[in-house]
């Protein structure tokens, strides 16, 4: 906790974006982007009554567009900030003078981390007005916003560790940044052609298949974040999540079906868990007496 | 405080430290001297565990720097050879920054900041964001980081390094005043006669070895035997000249005589007995001297010397080598 909460770095990197005009600039046009996706969708899906009455409940259709661009908007402004975040130190030389004090690569890795989040929650919490339209009108409930406010939160988490990662590895923000991107994606598409392999698979081997959910394999899905959002989205669209893909498939084992009930609990536990992996590997990175 | 022993720092072949010794008592103010490249920065980089050692050892204040690195890093202040600073940082929170990184109690560390600040001339500046402080200033300001925590070592790497004569002098004072304080201070240079006036030792340092270290006297009664003497005659006397030169090249501490109408320069490897001897000589000889002067030891040119002697000695190894 003390780790966080009197981070140095933390409170540094605070003190430094509350002076900076790029924050607040960049948090408007972001809101005015989202507003904008927002009128787009809200038109797409409700075309032929733009300008006439409103149906409200289509606004509901608007709800994951709005969910999607926001999510990736996050990722993207992570990996951008984290992407800098340790290279930029060993570019002005303050890592070094840091690693000549008590300061543990774990330490400055959390501080990093925590900033991003600090940073992320601005965001998310400059775009609730704009983000409420979608939810309430779209007759979602607050609980459900602030599910996702969470998950903006897991997300960060989850990126950032992999953007302090790529940054305490190369030199060059920029290279980072896109590194992050790469890894980030990387990982997700992964998992989708182990998911894809697996299937073609089984049909080569000619295992019956009930249908998508094969043998328990959508379980693989686990280790991408993406899944926690589009179970999260399911949920609150009334679906009722990945686990209503699985139910009704009696080749899978119980257990598999019971875990898939808890997606959200086990998503974000696995993927904290490749967060906590990279962010070990970044203070191995970090900490490396130079040979 | 310090102490290093049979140190080695290789990179892949390249040898950047060769078993260097030394040592830096308590309250000393030990000067690093060598040309570029000699190995300094690398050496105090081990010290502060900034870089691991090949071979050897380096103790301070009795703890082993290479096992106990936290403990180590309590103990020692390192000012880089880079400044290492934000631009969107004011003054004072840069050092509350750094205090912060020692565990230092936030209601204390407002005060020891003020408290640097003042000593190292900077506390009109403490709202001033950094990037806006000029080279010197940001030096000291360096040196006030580098002594938040109240360290009892202090390693400077080339603090005076492009600073105005003015800056110097005002670092030099600095330097003194935290010497009277009991810090133990260890500080690089390119130039020996900055160090010379207000270090106790020096260590010469060239191609990653030690050429010569010890107090700074021993330094400077070594290197007045390298000076030349000049010999005044008075006018006119010039079979006295022919007499006094075939005189002085008898004498065996003479290595070389070059004159001119009036003058005689003596390549003298003798003391200031054998100096005294050479001249009741010539008096002796009824040798009409006007003038008899030995300059006193130049750090300087003692510096080239042992520099240029240990490059001799390094090209003549290699050639044996190649052969
Ligand atoms: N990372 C490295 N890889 C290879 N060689 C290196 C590395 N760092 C330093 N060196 C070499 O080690 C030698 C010693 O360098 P060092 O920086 O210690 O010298 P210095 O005495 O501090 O010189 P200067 O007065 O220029 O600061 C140099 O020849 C340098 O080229
Ligand atoms: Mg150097």
């Amino acid at each position: 906790m003390k780790l966080l909460f009197k981070n140095p770095i933390l409170r540094k990197e605070l003190q430094i974006s509350s002076r900076s005009v790029k924050i607040p600039l960049v948090i408007m046009g972001y809101n005015l982007l989202l507003a904008m996706i927002a009128i787009i969708a809200l038109a797409i899906t409700n075309a032929t009554s733009l300008w006439g009455t409103y149906d409200y409940a289509a606004l509901s259709g608007v709800f994951p567009f709005i969910v999607c661009s926001e999510v990736g908007m996050i990722m993207l402004f992570v990996a951008i900030i984290t992407g800098g975040s340790i290279s930029g130190e060993r570019e002005k030389q303050t890592l070094e003078v840091m690693l000549t004090t008590p300061m543990t690569p774990l330490a400055i890795a959390v501080g990093k981390m925590g900033a991003v989040i600090v940073k992320i929650m601005m965001f998310v919490i400059s775009s609730i007005p704009i983000l409420s339209i979608a939810f309430v009108l779209g007759g979602l409930s607050w609980l459900a916003l602030l599910e996702f406010v969470g998950l903006t939160v897991f997300i960060s988490i989850y990126v950032g560790s992999i953007g302090v990662f790529c940054s305490s590895l190369v030199k060059k923000s920029m290279l980072a940044m896109l590194l992050t991107i790469l890894i980030g994606s990387a990982i997700s598409i992964f998992v989708l052609i182990v998911y894809i392999v697996a299937y073609l698979l089984y049909s080569a081997l000619s295992v019956r298949i009930q249908d998508l959910s094969f043998g328990g394999w959508p379980l693989v899905f686990l280790f991408t974040p993406i899944s926690v959002f589009v179970d999260f989205l399911a949920r609150v669209m009334n679906v009722e999540g990945i686990y209503s893909l699985l139910k009704h498939n009696h080749d899978i084992p119980g257990i598999v079906k019971l875990l898939s009930r808890f997606w959200t609990v086990l998503g974000i536990g696995v993927n904290m868990g490749v967060a906590a992996l990279f962010l070990w590997l970044s203070t191995i990175a970090i900490g490396k007496v130079k040979k | 405080m310090l102490m290093i022993r049979d140190l080695t720092k290789k990179y892949g072949r390249f040898v950047a430290v060769n078993h260097i010794n030394m040592h830096v008592g308590k309250g000393e103010i030990f000067g690093f001297v060598g040309p570029n490249g000699a190995g300094k920065t690398t050496t105090m980089r081990i010290c502060c565990g900034l870089l691991k050692a090949t071979s050897g050892q380096v103790m301070i204040d009795g703890t082993d720097a290479f096992r106990a690195r936290q403990a180590v890093k309590r103990k020692i202040g390192y000012v880089p050879d880079f400044f290492g600073v934000y631009d969107n940082l004011k003054v004072l929170e840069y050092m509350r920054f750094f205090g912060s990184m020692y565990d230092i109690p936030s209601a204390q560390v407002t005060e020891i900041a003020r408290g640097l600040l003042k000593l190292v001339n900077l506390d009109e500046w403490e709202e001033l964001l950094v990037d806006r402080l000029s080279r010197g200033m940001k030096q000291r300001l360096c040196m006030a980081r580098a002594l938040i925590h109240n360290p009892q070592l202090l390693i400077l790497d080339e603090p005076n390094s492009g600073l105005d004569p003015r800056a110097r002098f005002e670092m030099k004072e600095i330097i003194k005043n935290l010497s009277s304080m009991g810090k133990t201070i260890v500080i690089s240079s390119h130039i020996l006669p900055e160090l010379a006036e207000m270090c106790t030792s020096i260590g010469v340092m060239d191609r990653g070895k030690m050429i010569v270290s010890g107090k700074v006297d021993d330094i400077m009664k070594q290197s007045q035997f390298t000076q030349p003497i000049r010999i005044r005659l008075s006018s006119g006397a010039s079979e006295a000249k022919e007499q006094a030169v075939r005189l002085i090249r008898e004498d065996p501490h003479t290595e070389k005589v070059t004159f001119t109408e009036e003058e005689l320069f003596v390549t003298f490897c003798g003391g200031d007995d054998e100096a005294a001897r050479l001249l009741r000589q010539l008096i002796q000889k009824a040798i009409p001297v006007a003038g008899f002067y030995r300059e006193k030891g130049d750090l300087e040119s003692l510096f080239m010397k042992i520099i240029s002697t240990s490059a001799r000695q390094a090209t003549r190894q290699k050639g044996k080598g190649d052969r």
